[in-house]
């Protein structure tokens, strides 16, 4: 049964607040930062939500010339690693940045929030983001579909498309936006998973030494259900067994040192976690279009 | 569209969710607790959806609110921390103190794992229940999983999660909250818990209920299903739902 229950203004208010605190904002707010005082300087943009044909005759003008070269460096090919610490920093940071906005998409989409209470603080941010080239193609490398959702959802594809035509193709196929009703509890605990993940320190050590790829590259909406189920009671099974024997934890102590065994030992844990909330999510987005979600996972 | 008829609060940064009838709250209040490294809202898979969707069309769902309750694993030491966690929001909801829209008279416990050794705590330490009557105003307890013996696992989560300890087979913190248990049975009686326990669980196993048995527990119910699932509904068909109508029912089974 679908519902179209919004929020009371106060609960919106809450929620807002809530994601604003959340998985990526802080992190994301070097990025945030530098290209906000570059657009500023540089590249007027209009205030949202003004209109964009009007706006797109502000936009003939480049980003500040030296940080587009940086930008350049630092963000191309995204497939390598960055080579200085700088860039490092950035890198990590714009990740961070671009993954809140798409938490926002996610949130929007579902209706854990109104666009109007949040429309302009998103569009403030993507006009920021956006108004260099190379996290542009960035964001197309990268295939992160739902910063594309969110940017038609806040208004600015036009002034996108006049500022880098050569979007023009992409920005046209992008949905329009829409409001799944009825899915806010459902991303209420998608949320509240993901940041359980976030913050346990035992994910944290597995995901470390089995190189987070593996997993997180994972599309969780669409991983099938017979793996679900393998993965946690392969897992509790195996942990059981070895838990009720000594030898394990004995190869351990003569193969490892002490700090190596308790990594392995948290890696282990966060084996269990990880798995636990993988199974989590597939019970809760099963036999729904959870088609968002899976953008999420496989940008 | 129609509106339902039921408000959802979320708040993701304090780890609890409450779902309440919108305009004329009910007068019960069902408390869900999760257990070691669970969520307030993902261990209950699809739960907390349907019942703020669907709960109105579902008897006896219709007469309670709702609330999950969650903390983080690492910042709790011992049961006695849960215990407090949801001593707080009961003491809360009694008084109907925000978010709470009532006061509430009636309570169902329904906790799983690690969070129904949490619920055990609350019932036998007195010192924790505002008001002093509470379990007066207890409806009913719900044990999913519930590791009457620890778990086999705990070891693993020991160097990070300090709660392990509690949860070790045979651990002094968990022999001593038995004994504590069945202490203040003897005095403080309680609605009798319902246990279930999965056949194919994994984590915390069901063969130590034939072996250990609380005072005051009604007989362990069992399950095919593993540690994750029994606390999951697949759909409003299935034993999930079964266990928590009937904890919500005007009689718990224990007062039949």
């Amino acid at each position: 049964m679908s519902t179209g229950y919004q929020p009371s203004t106060e609960e919106e208010q809450i929620r807002a607040a809530q994601l604003a605190t959340g998985p990526g904002r802080h992190a994301g707010q070097l990025a945030l930062n530098v290209l906000q005082h570059a657009s500023i300087t540089s590249t007027p943009w209009p205030r949202a939500p003004r209109s964009a044909m009007a706006a797109s005759s502000l936009l003939t003008g480049s980003a500040d010339t030296s940080l587009e070269a940086d930008l350049r460096t630092w963000l191309h090919p995204h497939e390598q690693p960055p080579s200085t610490e700088k860039a490092q920093r950035f890198r990590a940071s714009l990740e961070e940045a671009l993954l809140a906005l798409q938490w926002q998409e996610l949130a929007l989409e579902n209706g854990y929030l109104p666009l109007a209470g949040v429309q302009e603080d998103l569009y403030a941010q993507l006009r920021a983001l956006l108004g260099s080239a190379a996290v542009q193609q960035y964001v197309v490398d990268r295939n992160f579909q739902l910063i594309w959702r969110l940017v038609r959802r806040v208004g600015l594809t036009e002034i996108i498309t006049a500022r880098n035509p050569a979007l023009g193709d992409l920005l046209s196929q992008v949905p329009a936006p829409r409001v799944e009703t009825g899915g806010q509890v459902r991303f209420a605990s998608f949320l509240s998973q993901y940041r359980q993940w976030r913050e346990d320190p035992a994910i944290t050590v597995f995901r470390q030494i089995s190189n987070e790829q593996v997993f997180f590259d994972t599309p969780t909406a669409i991983l099938p259900e017979e793996l679900i189920v393998f993965l946690r009671e392969g897992s509790t099974r195996w942990l059981h067994e070895q838990s009720s024997e000594t030898s394990l934890i004995v190869s351990v102590e003569k193969e490892m040192g002490t700090q190596e065994q308790a990594r392995l030992l948290q890696a282990t844990d966060g084996l269990v976690g990880f798995v636990q909330g993988l199974s989590n999510l597939r019970q809760i987005f099963d036999r729904l279009d959870s088609a968002g979600l899976a953008l999420f996972f496989t940008s | 569209m129609p509106l339902p008829a039921r408000e959802f609060l979320d708040r993701t940064n304090e780890h609890w969710a409450y779902i309440v009838r919108r305009g004329r709250p009910a007068a019960n209040l069902a408390f869900f607790l999760h257990g070691y490294t669970g969520d307030y809202l993902g261990t209950w898979g699809r739960l907390p959806q349907m019942l703020h969707e669907e709960a109105d069309e579902h008897p006896p769902l219709d007469d309670w609110d709702y609330v999950f309750l969650g903390y983080r694993t690492r910042s709790v030491e011992c049961c006695l921390d849960i215990a407090r966690r949801l001593a707080t929001k009961l003491a809360k909801a009694h008084a109907g103190d925000s978010p709470y829209r009532v006061p509430y008279t009636r309570f169902a416990l329904l906790g799983h794992s690690l969070g129904t050794l949490g619920i055990r705590q609350l019932l036998c330490a007195q010192v924790l229940h505002t008001p002093a009557n509470l379990l007066e105003h207890v409806h009913s307890v719900t044990l999913f999983g519930t590791p009457v013996n620890g778990s086999p696992l705990a070891k693993f989560g020991q160097l990070i999660f300090p709660i392990s300890d509690a949860l070790r087979p045979t651990s002094p913190q968990l022999r001593m909250l038995k004994a504590w248990n069945d202490s203040t049975y003897q005095s403080q009686r309680w609605p009798a818990p319902r246990i279930l326990l999965g056949l194919e669980d994994q984590v915390v196993g069901s063969k130590f209920a034939d072996l250990i048995n609380w005072a005051g527990d009604e007989p362990a119910r069992l399950e095919t299903l593993d540690h994750s699932e029994m606390v999951k509904p697949i759909d409003w068909n299935c034993a999930v739902i079964d266990y928590v109508k009937q904890a919500l029912a005007v009689h718990s089974a224990s007062e039949v």
